[in-house]
């Protein structure tokens, strides 16, 4: 028998080495693979971690220090006492510094988010924060309407766009974790493959490596055993001993078995003895494979306890977190959700997310919501939510979906802030900036957005829509008899009073002052609003109880129509308030609906009144004069001084028509100072060179009158061009004595005083002459034109001027007749023995270097 | 009771201590919340810097603080208001209102239990323990905010030689901060120049507060002895000293803006001009300083503090300053932790712990112990010199208000007919007589003989120190 032998003649022991290291090594090769591979999945869940959820961590901590400062900046608007005003302030700066610290920690740390838009969110924050350093003034200054309007209309804005901003550095960051996770999931996909591969390759190493072992080893055991069956049943086998290894050896050492047992026993002994190491060095290898095994469970585990960390962060998170699956059903809600939504925890979990439930949240809202997520974006709102008890709160909550390394969306992640106080804080402050803080009423601003409103719906449905423009006639009155206090509760229940008589969709609203709008909507025809303006009138004849006192008050009531006087509310309020003002006109307590030649004449009066405003810098006006003359002697007694204005623009203008322009903007004050000063200086100039007795007579505007200093210049004017007193008359009209007489009589006797000599004007034109002939203090009467120019022709008029010059006469007065034009008017004055005359029969009205040669060729009066 | 006793530790270990015994004892459950509701102003003072005194009350004894704002209403009506406080302020002059009607509890009691006391000694004893915690010889409030009025003046214009001339030449006299009320009349009307917008006088005139200002003006005025009421509660204000007080009051408004007279127009109308240079003088606490004294300030460097003026006696100043404000801390009857909340105050109004809630920023909690006026942190916020100046008046600090069951009621009266004096509806003369005519009618009220009890009581708060001269500083 012959055992075949090893061609290479290397020995068994050699090739069994050779087999256990490639296996062994390969084995290595395996497990050096596979723990790379789980190190490295470590690894890139942490990344995923670092680049999706700690960035919006760090994010949602932005916003929620932003959402602080504005909380604070509203409050502050709410503040009263300065104190406290102040310290909220000094809170608002460590806000505004710690959010500034934590944005530029953001920007400084490395991330995924795009530089521009890093630096478009410092760029807002600069704006908003500039907004909210103007805040520093008003409060040291407790200016709070100027704080409130700071943090309604300047940082409003600016803290949206922000917030907006930050919105959008989230977006930007999701974006980029998302990237991140997708070239970790190539990687690692890419590892598994190269690892499959070896394995591939050890595991067909092996393969060969077993055929090679049963080729090298069992086929000559067989031969052996064959050659041993041999030779039991034939005493002895015939061995092919040839060769060099052990399994030759063994054939020798079969072959003189009987003879040498013992050394073949010892043989088999090595043998045995070397295997025995070769198991203690795969123990020994094995032990080592063991404790890299160990090494990488411990890198698992402390993987898990970052996660653990970062659940923990969530658990205690002061923001509500809530993460649902993608049905919307609740897998988790951290104690800030539950006690934000009022959800008890025990029903929670498992259930649909009432976010998402339809019953609950529009289902619009929810459609939009899931859209969003599904897509892969973020969702971002603020939105009023229901608690289980039939509360509501106001909720920032910001929605993200959750991803898994393959880019899939496995839950939604939701964080939710009660900003209940802050929504309220606004609503307040928008309430105040709406209305009047007395009254309680609309402000102006919210009437014109009212009617506005009212105009546009009249539009849609072809009707009418009316606004009253209402003012209380004798307020100031009132303020001045009782104090502003008093007032201010009159006003009050004024507004409540007519709130009382409107329908609930119409709008009182206090326009200012003692001014306030009522705005009916659907307003079928003219009668409705007439009768709402004479309910309202009516309703002030009771008087009001105001702290115990009985105050009567009335109304003077403008209405106007829309479309009928106007298609803006603007048109509506100002030809409101041109009705008013003919309400007014016509005696108050009236009320009158807009007529256009209203608007016709004050848009005149506003033409005047822009040329009138500089025209006296400007060196339009000028004065002629009229001479007076003795009616008995002929001889010039003197001169009334009329203005006369040049408009450039408007051409000559008469004084009627730009007088009482001048009265009611109070420009006559200057324009009649210039008169009088005018007039003083000419009449000095012609004492000297005509006549020292020379008489200057100026008209005096009512409201020029009443100046305070009006007296004290008159003196000082004379003074100054050295012109007697005497030798001045101020002529004044009726119209000046019919308010507050006592006021006037102190002036009159102040101007008496001075020495300058008083006239009234126009006599006979106004309603109680007599009565104030013999009441104030005048030196001279002008009979009105009126009454001279029929003198003639009209027995009437011929017996009231002999009455009127009579009566003045016997009042001591001197009488001066004015519009005097025909001999026949002179003589028959002449015979009523009338002081003096004025009118065209001297001469019109002459400009001054006209006047002097008049004086020169003085006529005599005909005999 | 008024003096110091031994405790076993500082005052802010014994209290900690006695809150953990409370503890043990099953008498307070741990985790307790104790609810502290105090104004906006005073919470920074109360709950320390980055609410590091709240952190630290916390950790020590376990139970918690919920800290609360207080709205703006008179403490009388709040506590009556809420029954969710164990701890708030109220003003001193409120307290005798407060204890009549059972709205606080007696602090006595607990003292005795926890074997506490307020000290009213240097050198870290309370300042003005029996103008603050007393009433009828009952402790009924732990001080907490040392609210006594001071005059403040604008430094450089009274430094100006120019102005200095010109008031020598006028007054025959050299320009010095004012010893009497008069002096200080005539100051207002030199410095006043209304007409460009700068006021001679920034006192507050409204009809709450108003009451205030008229106070020390009568002090100095009355004869030495004499008080609101005699000592059978017969008003002793309709007098030649009442009327005169009452003429000094009004005669700043002229040297004042029209505002002053405003409802509502507090020292926060007042204050913010005088801080923005608007002003000669104004009259505020000292917690003023600490704006006056920001860098910031537009005055900053620009205001002297000068005690109030008096009297002058043997050539020198007797000033008569009062408590205005004064925000004590005060259990409500109603409160359900009475105990915690005694052991708070008492561990808040510690000398060390005190001297923190008083230094730290954002709070206005004025000194009100005497070691506060020499801690450094204290001074560098107030200023020393500021500080010097409230110490050297605290002999002659007088009691907020009259003492008495039915304060607001007295108070209101007054403040009313002040109103309308300062109006031009009525002259001082009748404001007196119309006010005292209405005292008269509350004394009757509440009954006579029982308002003589406190009010006899009262006067005892009344500095003894008022007839002798101020020492030089």
């Amino acid at each position: 028998m012959r055992l075949s032998t090893s061609p290479t003649g290397i020995t068994l022991r050699t090739r069994l080495l050779i087999s256990l290291v490639m296996v062994g090594g390969v084995v290595l090769a395996l497990l050096g693979m596979a723990g790379s591979i789980s190190s490295q999945s470590t690894d890139r869940a942490q990344a995923v971690l670092d680049a999706q959820v700690q960035p919006l961590v760090v994010l949602h901590g932005l916003k929620t220090r932003l959402h602080r400062i504005r909380e604070s900046e509203v409050k502050l608007a709410l503040t009263q006492d300065f104190f406290a005003a102040f310290s909220r302030h000094e809170r608002l700066i460590a806000e505004r510094k710690a959010f500034a610290e934590a944005l530029a920690e953001m920007g400084g740390a490395p991330s995924a988010t795009p530089a521009h838009v890093l630096e478009r969110v410092e760029a807002l924050w600069v704006q908003y924060d500039d907004a909210l350093v103007a805040l520093g003034k008003p409060v040291m200054e407790m200016r709070m309407d100027e704080v409130a309007r700071i943090a309604t209309y300047d940082t409003a804005v600016r803290f949206a766009a922000l917030s907006s901003a930050l919105d959008r550095v989230a977006e930007e960051t999701r974006l980029a974790a998302v990237e991140s996770v997708e070239q970790a999931s190539l990687a690692q996909h890419r590892q598994w493959r190269n690892l499959r591969l070896i394995a591939g390759v050890g595991s067909l190493a092996f393969v060969l490596w077993v055929i090679w072992l049963w080729r090298a080893l069992f086929g000559r055991l067989l031969a052996l055993k064959a050659a041993a069956v041999t030779l039991a049943a034939e005493g002895r086998a015939e061995l092919d001993t040839s060769g060099h290894d052990e399994l030759s050896a063994l054939a020798q050492a079969f072959d003189v078995m009987q003879t040498r047992v013992q050394a073949r026993e010892f043989a088999l002994r090595g043998a045995q003895g070397e295997l025995e190491a070769r198991v203690l060095l795969r123990t020994s290898e094995l032990f080592d494979a063991n404790t890299r095994l160990l090494r990488e469970a411990d890198e698992r585990k402390r993987a898990e306890q970052q996660l653990a960390l970062l659940s923990k962060a969530v658990e205690q998170s002061p923001v509500g977190i809530l993460i649902t699956d993608t049905e919307g059903g609740v897998r988790y809600a951290n104690p800030a959700m539950l006690a934000v939504s009022g959800d008890p925890q025990g029903l929670v979990i498992g259930r649909l997310a009432r976010l998402f439930d339809p019953a609950v949240t529009p289902p619009a809202l929810v459609s939009e919501m899931l859209r969003r997520l599904e897509a892969g974006h973020d969702w971002d709102e603020e939105l009023e939510m229901d608690r289980p008890d039939g509360t509501r709160y106001w909720a920032h909550v910001s929605l993200s979906p959750v991803m898994e390394s393959g880019g899939h969306t496995t839950h939604y992640l939701v964080l939710s802030e009660d900003v209940s106080l802050r929504k309220a804080h606004e609503a307040q402050i928008l309430y105040r900036a709406n209305h009047d803080a007395l009254t309680d009423l609309p402000n102006r601003v919210l009437a014109m957005d009212r009617l506005n409103q009212a105009l546009l719906h009249a539009e849609r449905c072809a009707g009418r829509a009316a606004l009253l423009f209402i003012d209380m006639d004798n307020f100031k009155l009132v303020n001045d008899r009782f104090g502003h206090e008093l007032g201010d509760r009159l006003l009050i229940n004024a507004a409540h009073r007519i709130r009382g008589l409107l329908r609930a969709g119409d709008t009182v609203a206090r326009h200012g002052g003692d001014e306030f709008l009522v705005i009916l909507e659907n307003v079928g025809s003219s009668d409705a609003a007439a009768n709402v303006a004479e309910s309202v009138r009516e309703a002030f004849a009771e008087p009001f109880d105001v702290s115990g006192n009985e105050v009567f008050v009335t109304l003077s009531i403008g209405a106007a129509l829309y479309p009928d006087d106007g298609n803006t509310s603007s048109a509506l309020l100002r030809n409101a308030d041109l009705a008013m003002y003919q309400a007014k006109d016509a005696g108050r307590n009236s009320w009158r609906f807009f007529e256009s030649r209203l608007h016709d004449a004050t848009a005149a009066r506003m033409e005047i009144e822009a040329c009138l405003r500089g025209a006296l810098e400007r060196g339009e006006f000028r004065l002629e004069y009229q001479p007076v003359g003795d009616t008995a002697s002929g001889r010039i007694f003197g001169a009334e001084a009329l203005i006369r204005w040049d408009s450039p623009v408007l051409g000559a203008v008469a004084p009627d028509r730009f007088i009482e322009v001048a009265e009611r903007t109070g420009l006559i004050v200057p324009i009649g100072d210039w008169v009088i000063e005018t007039a003083c200086r000419q009449a000095a100039q012609w004492q000297r060179d005509y006549d020292p007795g020379f008489h200057m007579a100026v008209n005096v505007s009512p409201r020029q009158f009443r100046s305070s200093e009006f007296a004290a210049r008159v003196a000082q004017l004379l003074s100054q061009h050295g012109l007697p007193a005497h030798t001045l008359i101020v002529e004044v009209t009726e119209g000046l004595l019919l308010h507050d007489p006592a006021e006037v009589l102190k002036i009159f006797e102040t101007l008496i005083d001075v020495g300058v000599r008083l006239a009234m004007d126009d006599f006979g034109t106004g309603y109680a002459s007599l009565r104030y002939l013999k009441h104030f203090p005048f030196h001279t009467v002008k009979i009105d034109r009126e009454f001279v120019r029929d003198i003639a022709t009209d027995p009437d008029d011929r017996v009231l001027v002999d009455t009127a010059i009579r009566m003045g006469r016997s009042l001591g007065l001197t009488v001066v007749a004015e519009g005097v034009e025909t001999p026949e008017q002179l003589e028959i004055l002449r015979g009523f023995e009338c002081d003096l005359i004025q009118g065209y029969y001297l001469s019109k009205p002459l400009p001054a270097n006209d006047f002097q040669p008049f004086l020169d060729r003085t006529r005599v009066l005909s005999a | 009771m008024l003096t110091t006793t031994a405790l076993a530790g500082t005052q802010a270990d014994h209290a900690v201590a006695a809150v953990k015994q409370l503890v043990a004892e099953g008498a307070l459950s741990a985790g307790a919340a104790l609810r502290l509701t105090v104004k906006q102003g005073n919470l920074a003072s109360f709950l320390g810097e980055d609410n590091q005194l709240k952190i630290e009350w916390e950790a020590a004894t376990g139970t918690v603080i919920d800290a609360r704002v207080m709205p703006q209403l008179a403490s009388r009506a709040f506590i009556r208001r809420d029954d969710a406080v164990d701890l708030t302020i109220a003003r001193s002059h409120e307290t005798p209102d407060l204890v009549s009607e059972g709205l606080v509890a007696p602090l006595t009691p607990l003292f005795e239990r926890f074997g506490f006391s307020l000290p009213d000694a240097p050198p870290d004893g309370y300042v003005h323990v029996r103008q603050q915690a007393l009433f009828n010889e009952q402790i009924v409030a732990i001080p907490a905010d040392g609210d006594s009025a001071l005059l403040y003046l604008r430094r450089d214009l009274m430094d100006d030689p120019a102005r200095q001339a010109s008031f020598q030449a006028r007054f025959g006299r050299a320009l010095a901060p004012p010893r009497t009320w008069a002096e200080y009349q005539a100051l207002v009307a030199f410095f006043d120049r209304s007409a460009e917008g700068f006021f001679g006088a920034l006192e507050p005139r409204d009809t709450l507060t108003g009451w205030m200002y008229w106070m020390p003006r009568f002090l100095a005025t009355a004869r030495p002895g004499q008080y609101l009421f005699d000592e059978s509660m017969r008003p002793a204000i309709d007098s030649p000293e009442g009327i005169a007080a009452t003429e000094s009051y009004l005669a700043t408004l002229a040297h004042s803006p029209a505002g002053v007279l405003k409802e509502g127009s507090d020292y926060s109308y007042t204050l913010p001009l005088f801080l923005a240079g608007k002003g000669f003088s104004t009259i505020i606490t000292v917690a003023a300083a600490k704006l006056a004294n920001n860098p910031a300030s537009q005055v900053f460097g620009k205001v002297m503090v000068v005690p109030m003026p008096g009297r002058v006696v043997a050539g020198r100043v007797v000033p008569h300053p009062t408590l205005i404000y004064g925000n004590n801390l005060v259990i409500p009857a109603r409160a359900q932790n009475k105990a915690l909340a005694f052991l708070f105050a008492m561990w808040l109004t510690d000398p060390d712990i005190s001297v923190r809630s008083v230094g730290g920023a954002g709070g206005f909690t004025d000194p009100y112990r005497y070691h506060h006026f020499d801690d450094p942190r204290i001074r560098a916020a107030y200023g020393g010199a500021f500080l010097d100046v409230a110490r050297a008046q605290l002999p002659y600090v007088a009691p907020a208000g009259t003492g008495l069951p039915g304060d607001a009621a007295y108070l209101k009266a007054l403040s009313e007919n002040l109103s309308l004096a300062a109006h031009g509806e009525q002259s001082a003369a009748e404001a007196m007589r119309k006010t005292a005519i209405e005292w008269e009618a509350i004394t009757e009220r509440l009954g006579r003989q029982a308002q003589i009890g406190h009010w006899l009581r009262f006067r005892a708060a009344f500095p003894v120190s008022t007839s002798t001269p101020m020492p030089a500083h």
